[in-house]
């Protein structure tokens, strides 16, 4: 997101640090920057906002709120810390929307109101960030979305009804977007539509349509601010080929406390450069947030950390984050009290923890709304909070404790859930068994349906079906309570716990661990000291996989092959990709043959770069057949010429023994040559089977590395006598007066003849810049032949 | 007699010797893997906007070509409770177009330490030793902010080569090379961990990467490119 250090500075009085300085802060405790640039008299900050901060930090409040915690200056201007606006209702205008694809939806009528280009600020504003300015009236809208977040929309009144519905759309409904292009609508996504004909006026939360347009002569607007359903804006946005700054937003979530700040503020605006009176406003859906509360024990934040933080630390990190909080010493008594409180509150099967509570529950929601309270995360159904809790005997129970217990299965419940993370809904069946979101694969037998707090003297407290309302009654006699599963205590009921209030449109705190990370970033990751692991925790389990691969290896390389690696995803295979780079590339390897042919054939053209023939390489690397993958072998040998096909012959056979040997089977095991020159195993036998660990293997330490050519190279030959001499002090010699254009020298000859050697060598130039003459080259020569000769050794 | 190896193959063979000194085993998983383990159980759920951070290569029975090594992480721990000490390097892929700094295959190093006490210092302490003892020197690990849906925290790992034999190129300067953090509880309950009793670090980073840093390769796709060339230097 493009974020102005000007807009930035209008959040505070005092002058901001430097836009550098700025950009640090942020770096090392927030967000990674893109860049900073100087743009006329303003500085432009690219701030790469990831998905989860994207629902308060999408906008120059959010990144001013950051600042004030990073550099610990105070925010002067918070356009959300007053309460929730209080506007006019109108009945001019009629709202009415399907919450499940819109929870909350609001829009305000405005009235005389001059569309003209923007006053200058504005305008530079908006161009300064990369928007283009329209009017006056769009460009109002977008910049409440860059100064708060909440996406608005404005629609001209007079080319509309005075009603606006929001549906999914109709399959293959068309509607012309802004700017004229034609889209066509599945019932996956959903409209914005004239409430009087059902003509489609926008794309929810993606785009507006072209037919209510704000123009030059519009006089009314409709001002929209809503929450639309993230997972459908998304889709739509990805299905449309239409990611728009609001469906950005949207499909990262928006608080639905948001849209009124949004709506209040853009009414203002453009009361004051469009001219225009708001008549009022209409809202469909809730707006109502319940308080989310999150708490951690110093204890906690510390376990993660690896810091030795202490609470008074720890609580004012909490207050440089602008997050209220308390501390509860006794979370036991403290739940106690709390949900008594709830005493005679109604009874409501499936109730929302974060709608309804505290005015309706469920037996489940009121256990973890009231845990909450006191900081102690639960989850959210009945069989992951029995999970989820310590099972203690009957008689250990305390008051505070949980009493579970299970109705007649016979009578199996919908219990319709919404998923935090995607608000997906998902239909289970009380009583339940498994786990649903605490613990993949736990059970309990014969289910559990009901819990309630236990109140001592064989009383409980609990949200009752039966009796529609939080009640207490004594559990023996209670009919929710006939067939108890267990007593059971919360994890850490008697440990003290800092009790954060959620700010409603931090949606990314939810887990104390997300506390504990805004805790850590905050202190500063740079104030965390490296610790070493302690020893002794784990012993070495040796892979089988690995084992084999560097028993091939190992094998292979003493025998002088060199390793490639090929891509798995070639031109062809038993299967093909739904969704492919190029043609190329469409297809899972079956096999590691095509791409060794294909390597035999560059890679000889290279020989003489690579020590000359025999070319012997091999890869290992997964295959895939159309139902399963396993690990493969390719051995490639290239030569020509005089015997080149029985050399070919002798030195596959020898590959095999020495594999055969390695893995201790017979040689008919190693695979089969599948056509000239190319052998190829399949290992998996090899992983499924043996034991033991890793063999012994060489690795690199320093290398001169220099990359491959695309110039041609030349090959030199030079042979000559020595009497006493090595052959590394000779390719000493060499190399030392053939310079940097030597590209490889490789021994290729030697024999002995009375008290004299003959060593002939194969030199290579190469330059990695042009292509070399063959005069540079004879120079060269002639430079080496001199050396060699001044050494009194003999060329041949 | 010379011999040539791969320079992933060496790397490899630095980071397992390495990572065995500290008590981390070697793990592997399938390369064609399925939702649950590649996306889901990591928290990233399916339509959720982290899941654009990864480009997918998806097969036609709704499969994919793991983007990273980290359902290696799940799959381990379906297997093993704690004390867990794995390290993962194994090839993934993303659909993106390749240039000298990007591959749509790669290797990935990744780590995984699960106990009741690991914490976000021993994460540090974990890197700086094994980029010491990789690159050889003494070396400075920094974290920053980060948004991974299998870690909270989440963080950049940062490294600086301090020593005077470090590469003139690379001494003193800052280098991006992971991704990391302490492990989502809720990866460990998807893995049959109990995340009240257990928590981790886990890290993934590229191989290629750090290849190309400690050896001057400047090109990622001359790894996979099937040109003997590059094994042929890497000699001893």
């Amino acid at each position: 997101m493009m974020v102005s250090y000007q807009w930035l500075q209008t959040f505070f009085d005092g002058k901001l640090p430097s836009p550098e300085k700025i950009a640090e802060a942020l770096t090392f405790g927030a967000f990674e920057i893109e860049t900073v640039e100087e743009k006329n008299d303003d500085t432009i900050i690219d701030v790469k906002v990831l998905p989860d901060r994207a629902c308060y930090a999408l906008s120059h409040r959010g990144i001013a709120k950051e600042i004030a915690t990073l550099c610990d200056v105070p925010i002067m201007r918070d356009p959300l810390a007053k309460s929730r606006p209080e506007m006019l209702f109108t009945d001019r205008i009629h709202v009415a929307t399907d919450e499940k694809r819109c929870a909350y939806y609001s829009a305000a009528l405005i009235e005389n109101v001059s569309v003209a280009p923007s006053p200058d600020w504005l305008r530079k504003q908006l161009e300064a960030i990369g928007q283009r300015s329209i009017n006056n009236v769009v460009d109002a809208t977008n910049y409440v979305m860059n100064e708060i977040g909440t996406p608005l929309h404005a629609f001209d009144a007079e080319k509309m009804g005075n009603g606006i519905v929001v549906r999914p759309a109709h399959e293959g409904e068309r509607i012309t977007i802004l700017g004229g292009e034609e889209k066509v609508l599945t019932e996956a996504m959903t409209v914005i539509a004239d409430g009087t004909n059902d003509v489609p006026l926008a794309i929810a939360g993606v785009k507006g349509g072209a037919r209510a347009e704000v123009t030059n002569t519009t006089t009314r607007v409709v001002l929209e601010a809503a929450t639309f359903h993230p997972t459908v804006t998304r889709k739509t946005a990805q299905v449309l080929n239409l990611r728009t700054d609001a469906s950005k937003r949207f499909e990262n979530g928006v608080s639905a406390a948001l849209p009124l700040y949004g709506l209040e503020a853009c009414a203002t605006l453009i009361a004051d450069i469009a001219g225009g009176k708001l008549a009022g406003i209409a809202e469909a859906g809730s707006a109502h947030v319940v308080a989310y509360k999150l708490g951690v024990s110093v204890a906690e934040v510390n376990r993660l950390l690896g810091t030795a933080l202490n609470e008074k630390e720890v609580r004012a990190i909490l207050t440089r984050l602008g997050l209220s909080h308390e501390k509860v010493e006794n979370p036991r008594e403290r739940l106690l009290e709390i949900a008594k409180e709830q005493l005679g509150k109604p009874y409501k099967y499936g109730a929302s923890v974060s709608k309804d509570a505290p005015d309706r529950f469920d037996c489940s929601s009121f256990i973890s709304w009231s845990a909450a309270q006191v900081g102690i995360s639960m989850p959210r159904m009945v069989i992951d909070q029995c999970l989820f809790t310590e099972t203690i005997a009957a008689s250990a129970a305390l008051p505070g404790d949980l009493i579970f217990a299970v109705s007649d299965p016979l009578k199996r419940k919908p219990f319709v859930f919404t998923k935090h993370e995607t608000g997906e809904e998902v239909t289970h069946f009380n009583p339940m068994e498994e786990s649903q979101e605490f613990m993949k694969g736990a059970r309990i037998e014969g289910g559990v349906s009901h819990d309630g707090i236990y109140l001592g003297d064989g009383l409980v407290l609990h949200a009752s079906s039966q009796k529609g309302e939080v009640i207490i009654e004594n559990y023996e006699t209670s009919g929710s309570f006939q067939h108890i599963v267990s007593f059971n205590r919360f994890f850490a009921v008697n440990q003290e716990r800092l009790v954060v209030t959620v700010p409603p449109e931090r949606l990314d705190l939810r887990i104390p661990q997300d506390l504990v990370e805004e805790i850590g970033r905050v202190h500063g990751y740079e104030h965390i000291a490296p610790t070493t692991l302690p020893s002794g925790r784990t012993t070495i389990i040796f892979n089988q996989r690995h084992r084999v691969m560097e028993t091939v290896r190992k094998t292979l390389e003493e025998l002088g092959y060199m390793e490639i690696m090929t891509y798995a995803l070639i031109g062809e295979g038993e299967v093909t990709l739904a969704n492919s780079l190029a043609p190329e590339r469409a297809h899972l390897r079956a096999s590691l043959v095509p791409a060794m042919q294909e390597a035999l054939d560059k890679n000889y053209t290279n020989a003489p770069l690579l020590g000359g023939e025999p070319l012997k390489l091999f890869e290992i690397g997964t295959v895939f057949t159309h139902d399963s993958e396993f690990l493969s072998l390719a051995l490639g040998v290239r030569a020509v010429g005089k015997r080149g096909e029985e050399k070919i012959k002798a030195l596959l056979q020898e590959a095999r023994s020495a594999l055969a040997l390695s893995f201790g089977v017979h040689e008919s095991d190693i695979g089969a040559e599948v056509k000239n020159g190319i052998l190829t195993c399949d290992l998996s036998s090899y992983v499924d089977s043996g034991v033991g660990g890793y063999p012994e293997t060489a690795r690199v330490q320093e290398v001169q590395y220099r990359p491959p050519s695309v110039f041609p190279f030349v090959l030199r030959d030079v042979a000559l006598w020595v009497t006493a001499a090595s052959a590394d002090e000779v390719a000493e010699v060499i190399r030392g007066a053939a310079g940097t254009l030597l590209a490889s020298l490789e021994l290729f000859d030697t024999f002995a003849k009375n008290e004299k050697t003959s060593f002939a060598y194969h030199l290579v130039f190469q330059s990695n810049e042009r292509t070399l003459s063959d005069n540079e080259v004879s120079e060269q020569m002639t430079r080496v032949e001199s050396a060699l000769k001044a050494k009194g050794w003999e060329i041949r | 007699m010379a011999l040539y190896i791969h320079p992933l193959t060496s790397a490899i063979r630095d980071m397992v010797a390495i990572f065995s000194d500290m008590g981390f085993s070697v793990a592997d998983g399938p390369e064609r893997e399925d939702e649950w383990h590649n996306f889901t159980a990591l928290n990233v759920p399916q339509d959720h906007p982290a899941r654009d951070m990864q480009d997918t290569f998806w097969l036609p029975d709704g499969k994919v070509l793991r983007t990273h090594t980290s359902p290696v992480q799940v799959r381990f721990m379906e297997t093993h409770q704690p004390p867990i000490r794995i390290i993962v390097p194994g090839k993934a892929f993303r659909n993106e177009a390749t240039d000298m700094t990007h591959e749509a295959q790669f290797y990935q190093l990744e780590g995984l330490a699960v106990d009741t006490d690991v914490t976000l210092a021993h994460l540090k302490g974990t890197l700086q030793r094994f980029f010491g003892a990789f690159f050889g020197g003494t070396v400075e690990v920094r974290l920053r902010p980060s948004f991974f849906g299998f870690t909270e925290p989440s963080v950049e790992v940062d490294m600086r080569l301090t020593s005077e034999s470090a590469p003139p190129k690379l001494k003193d300067r800052w280098i991006e090379v992971m991704g990391a953090g302490m492990v989502h509880p809720k990866v460990l309950s998807n893995s049959g961990v109990d995340p009240r009793r257990f928590q981790g670090f886990a890290f993934g980073g590229g191989i290629e990467r750090l290849c190309m840093l400690r050896w001057g390769i400047d090109d990622i796709r001359l790894f996979h490119s099937g040109d003997a060339r590059l094994t042929r230097q890497f000699t001893v």
